[in-house]
């Protein structure tokens, strides 16, 4: 993955709205967290 | 990640966390936790399949996410990516400070930056409002600092020279050195890491 163009996705928000990663590193670099929730 | 994650914007970066949750949990928990930072949800864990961060084999039978971070581009500068850490188990994660300088090294500042630690998010503004001159990086509140304490402050410097106008200029603001570190990329010695402390006015 490293180096390579990040895969795009579109999920959704906590409140419900959609949100693509295009859309968010359009104002800059992004850092990407996943966790394993809350389970 | 809380705190953390003002350092992470203080040098530009957005964050968000990715997790295998329904929205109605994700904003359970952001406001039971104060989190100032988005929540998207993931419930079948395509987009974490799609970046490596998923745990094929979990050993209590259940895959779930691996925890994962990657430190994309901008879109101007073709989004790709700069930084990478996938846990090889699905709990372990980097400490926050690994993170802030993996960020700092993939961003090409990793000589630049000053942070600036603050008991308390309540104090942030009055400790920025306190410096004439700004640190070039970031502030921080971080959990074991008790209120009242003081500040700390911490950057790593390559030049000597740097170094010393740089000792001298905060120990006439009435910073204590607290320790100096250095630090190695492999065999080489790559500079200092120098620590601050200041008692709040």
């Amino acid at each position: 993955m490293l180096g390579k163009e990040a895969p795009d996705f579109q999920l959704r928000d906590q409140d419900g709205n959609n949100v693509t990663l295009r859309r968010l590193l359009r104002t800059g670099p992004l850092l990407m967290h996943h966790y394993r929730g809350n389970w | 990640m809380r705190h953390t994650y003002w350092e992470i914007r203080g040098l530009g970066v957005e964050f968000v966390a990715v997790a295998n949750e329904e929205p109605e949990n994700h904003k359970e928990t952001r406001e039971r936790l104060d989190l100032p930072y988005m929540l998207l949800s993931d419930p079948d864990a395509e987009v974490a399949r799609a970046y490596g961060a998923f745990h094929e084999n979990e050993p209590r039978g259940r895959n779930i996410a691996r925890p994962g971070m990657f430190l994309i581009d901008s879109a101007e500068n073709g989004g790709k990516v700069l930084w990478e850490y996938v846990s090889p188990t699905t709990r372990h994660r980097p400490p926050p400070n690994r993170i802030i300088e993996e960020l700092l090294t993939a961003l090409g500042r990793k000589h630049q930056v000053v942070s600036v630690f603050v008991p308390t998010e309540a104090e942030l503004e009055r400790v920025i409002a306190s410096f004439q001159d700004p640190p070039v990086g970031h502030y921080r509140t971080p959990g074991e600092l008790k209120p009242g304490v003081g500040v700390e402050r911490e950057f790593t410097q390559q030049n000597a020279m740097a170094a010393f106008s740089e000792v001298h200029r905060l120990a006439e603001e009435g910073w204590t050195l607290v320790t100096v570190t250095p630090e190695f990329s492999g065999q080489r010695m790559t500079g200092h890491r120098y620590v601050y402390q200041r008692t709040l006015d």
